[in-house]
């Protein structure tokens, strides 16, 4: 268990179950769980390529469950003899075709925003939805076909560094001091333990840019049921407005040379009708501002320690990606706590961002390396032509 | 181009969405410096677009004979002249970090040197990815 697991660390954890099952996720991948023709997993059975595949499909298995801050040693257990036969699972599904079916939540994604457009754009119904086996935060669409192509991980990614949020944002509210009863008080208490915020979430950024064996990254505890539904909520936004995003640019921009800010912000503001349009409780424009603020955070963070990583030169502003939201995030009616709220959101990934330009290029670096090392990558062999 | 030099052809996802900005002097890259001896050319940009603000494009890399794969993973990434997210060649795939992209350069060269060197049947198998 890694420690962002760490339910000591968390002062008075509320009562809550210890393991919750994930309703988004991919349940309808485990009808043989108990069934005698699916053996344990035998890693020398496969190929180097099959077995990259089943640590990714395991990942996306095992994400069915996710613990709570207040499991015991038996819900670890539990979590942990259930993630082996999800590992089990996997190495069957890819040993019976290696296809990578098309998850629950993605259809009825595609489905509910296929629903909305339908009336305005009858052509909605040729558009296909493709799933690959990307270790990235992705979606892509291709107009002249008609085509979208969504990476698995996508969903699992993002509610991961969903519950993190939450988790650390509860944790930060009960540790914040009493007498600091400003607005921001939470946020000082997020800064104080900015590393232990941050690291975890530079886990799954870099696990974007090296070849990391999913399998083995951290499970972020969730703080409690609630808290869980809040994450859960958020995922199912951003994944909408990346899927409606894309439908966009195929049903509107399929003769123009994509790329431009013009039609990135059309898009954008497509997405966000198509959002709100959606038929899920919820996805109110107060709900909806927060979960996009992180997620345009945090694509930007990603991009910024992937030229760290990468010795690129870094732009520590993204300007590109940061003002994406602008355009439709500016809250222009409101409710002066989710506008509070929102702030404090984008607040939080400031945190991270703050923590990650302090430690500067170098000791980003190691933290990769460290990432990597803790995680494993898929390892290659050495080679002969190296020029030294 | 040089007979004796390997060609790999390789998939790279790029960060950004200015695909006009790529290879800006021309559709070639000329290795000089370190870098002599490799040759990238750029052969297409996917159509399309990918909302984790990526391109991706598919580049010819020429390799002279005596060129170290990590000093052709190198050039790439100079060539590229931006972040490059992941790769991909026929026969597998990498990160974008120098010792990922070196380890592909390899593998594409040792099976672009084994086609050079295959028995004639292999070409009954037509056009297409040849699987080994
Ligand atoms: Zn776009």
């Amino acid at each position: 268990m890694s420690p962002m697991a760490d339910p000591d660390a968390s002062p008075d954890p509320p009562p809550s179950a210890g393991v919750l099952i994930d309703g988004d996720s991919h349940l309808e991948l485990l009808g043989p769980w108990a069934s005698p023709d699916v053996p344990p997993y035998a890693a020398t059975a496969f190929t180097a390529a099959e077995r990259r595949r089943i640590h990714l499909l395991h990942y996306l298995l095992r994400g069915n469950f996710v613990l709570t801050v207040a499991a015991d040693d038996e819900d670890v257990a539990a979590f942990m003899d259930g993630s082996r036969r999800c590992l089990d699972l996997a190495a069957h599904y890819v040993r019976d075709d290696g296809a990578l079916p098309v998850p629950d939540w993605l259809e009825a994604t595609d489905a509910g925003i296929k629903d909305i457009l339908r009336p305005d754009h009858p052509a909605v119904d040729d558009v296909r939805i493709t799933v690959t086996w990307d270790q990235r935060i992705y979606a892509r669409s291709r107009p002249r076909s008609r085509e979208i192509l969504v990476s698995a991980v996508t969903r699992a990614h993002l509610r991961s560094l969903n519950v993190w949020f939450w988790t650390s944002w509860n944790h930060a509210m009960r540790a914040a001091d009493p007498k600091d009863t400003g607005k921001l008080a939470t946020i000082r208490a997020m800064l104080r333990n900015s590393e232990g915020f941050t690291l975890p979430l530079l886990a799954f950024l870099v696990s974007v840019y090296r070849d990391i064996d999913l399998s083995r990254l951290p499970c972020p505890r969730a703080w409690d049921a609630e808290s869980f539904r809040l994450a859960s909520l958020w995922t199912a936004m951003q994944t909408t407005f990346v899927l409606a995003h894309e439908y966009a640019h195929v049903l509107l921009h399929g003769d123009h040379p994509l790329g431009s800010p013009r039609l990135e912000a059309e898009a954008d503001a497509f997405a966000y009708r198509v959002l709100l349009a959606f038929d899920r409780t919820g996805f109110t424009p107060d709900g909806v501002r927060p979960a996009l603020r992180w997620y345009f955070r945090l694509l930007a963070i990603e991009r910024s320690v992937g030229q760290v990583i990468n010795s690129h030169p870094v732009d520590w502003i993204q300007e590109d990606i940061q003002c994406r939201p602008l355009a439709f995030l500016h809250p222009t009616v409101g409710d002066p706590n989710a506008a509070y709220f929102d702030a404090a959101v984008g607040n939080a990934a400031m945190v991270a961002k703050h923590f990650l330009r302090e430690a500067g290029p170098e000791r980003i670096r190691e933290y990769s390396k460290d990432i990597c090392a803790e995680f494993g990558t898929l390892a290659r062999p050495t080679h002969d032509r190296r020029a030294e | 181009m040089d007979q004796s030099a390997t060609t790999v052809r390789l998939e790279l996802e790029l960060e950004g969405t200015d695909a006009h900005l790529l290879f800006a002097d021309g559709d070639t890259w000329l290795g000089s410096g370190p870098y002599a001896g490799v040759t990238v050319r750029l052969l297409e940009r996917e159509e399309g677009h990918g909302f984790g603000l990526s391109i991706v494009v598919t580049v010819l890399v020429s390799i002279g004979v005596n060129v170290a794969s990590n000093v052709v993973a190198d050039a790439v990434r100079s060539a590229a002249g931006r972040l490059v997210i992941r790769a991909r060649g026929r026969h597998g795939a990498s990160d974008g970090s120098a010792e990922g992209l070196e380890g592909l350069v390899e593998d594409e060269r040792d099976a672009a040197e084994a086609d050079r060197t295959a028995v004639p049947e292999d070409l009954s198998a037509g056009p297409g990815p040849r699987s080994r």
